[in-house]
């Protein structure tokens, strides 16, 4: 499948469920980044089942994180992780430097933008956490020049 | 059936490599963005009229990036589009072989045919779909025909595009019927007053 499929069915499912509330009032904006996270939380999941078929069960949290940043990372996001740093504690930061996702929102946009467009990957590494036994605590994800970003995973660490 | 007219046929044209993504990631997200659409609307009637009206914003953008990469497509009438819809379309952009075929006779403008079929056996957003009980009004494939739609809308065709066999609903392959309703191209001018 080519890859412009996938941008533009992307952004119209964001579309739809970022702009609902235009004429939902009753739906705020947090609902609506729920959804996408919802969606992407069912991607992720079943992605990881695929992609860690034949493949032994990562042991410990860091195993399982270093999965996602190489074989899951480059199912869903076209290559590895560049960067991971952790606290050994279950706090885990992964830093993409050319997020595909991103690749077309100017470096200078709105940071809503990017935000937006973050919210399906953002459900995605929760889903494939998940399905790994790992389920993260929290998931935060931070773009200050697009298309740089950083996820910052909490794994069995109180928030 | 087998109107598969060799002649016109844009058989040396298709694009050139495009980025690649694999089907799966593709098919799981339409998968479980179709289920956060089923879980908001009521029906699924309004399931599939949204799967239909984003389809065509996804195709009028999508005939953009298609044209401007596309070698010698040809898109100056119907048949032509038609053609390129599914030879060159489907191939490059789904990866799947569709065929043209079940052209209606002539239209009433006498300008070749107004309707025809597209055909395809595989079609990667169905895989590992099955439909579930209670959900057999499901278009699952709706998008394909918005996509369709929103593309031949932006080089001034009218088309409604319905799906005829699904091959979720147990049909032995999938069909879409392409109808023209106006080519807008021909219309032009407009007159301003009525």
């Amino acid at each position: 499948v080519a890859e412009i499929c996938l941008d533009l069915l992307l952004a119209e499912t964001e579309r739809h469920f970022m702009h609902r509330d235009v004429q939902n009032a009753n739906t705020s904006s947090s609902d609506d980044a729920k959804h996408l996270q919802a969606i992407g939380y069912r991607v992720g999941y079943a992605l990881v089942e695929r992609c860690s078929r034949g493949k032994p069960r990562p042991t410990d949290k860091l195993d399982a994180v270093k999965f996602v940043c190489k074989d899951f990372w480059s199912a869903a996001f076209g290559k590895n992780v560049d960067h991971l740093r952790t606290n050994h504690r279950g706090v885990f930061v992964l830093q993409d430097t050319s997020f595909r996702n991103l690749r077309h929102v100017p470096q200078h946009a709105n940071n809503d933008v990017a935000n937006e467009r973050l919210q399906i990957p953002t459900g995605m590494l929760q889903g494939a956490l998940a399905a790994l036994g790992v389920p993260p605590t929290s998931v935060e994800v931070e773009c200050n020049s697009p298309p740089d970003v950083t996820f910052t995973v909490k794994i069995g660490v109180a928030p | 059936m087998s109107a598969r007219g060799a002649s016109n046929a844009p058989r040396g044209s298709q694009l050139p490599a495009q980025e690649k993504v694999s089907n799966e990631l593709f098919t799981l997200t339409y998968g479980a963005m179709v289920r956060q659409l089923l879980h908001d609307f009521e029906t699924v009637e309004e399931v599939n009229a949204e799967l239909d009206a984003m389809g065509a914003r996804i195709g009028s953008r999508l005939v953009d990036d298609f044209l401007a990469n596309a070698q010698g497509v040809r898109c100056a009438d119907f048949k032509s589009a038609a053609d390129s819809v599914a030879r060159v379309g489907f191939r490059s952009l789904l990866g799947v072989t569709a065929r043209v075929g079940a052209w209606s006779e002539t239209s009433d403008a006498g300008s070749g045919p107004s309707a025809c079929s597209i055909y395809f056996e595989e079609n990667p957003i169905t895989d590992f779909v099955e439909l579930p009980r209670g959900l057999e009004e499901l278009s699952y494939c709706n998008v394909l025909c918005g996509v369709i739609r929103g593309a031949l809308e932006q080089i001034g065709m009218h088309v409604t595009v319905v799906v005829v066999k699904d091959m979720l609903k147990g049909a032995d392959g999938n069909e879409l019927r392409l109808t023209l309703k106006e080519h807008a191209a021909e219309t032009y001018p407009f007159k301003d007053d009525d």
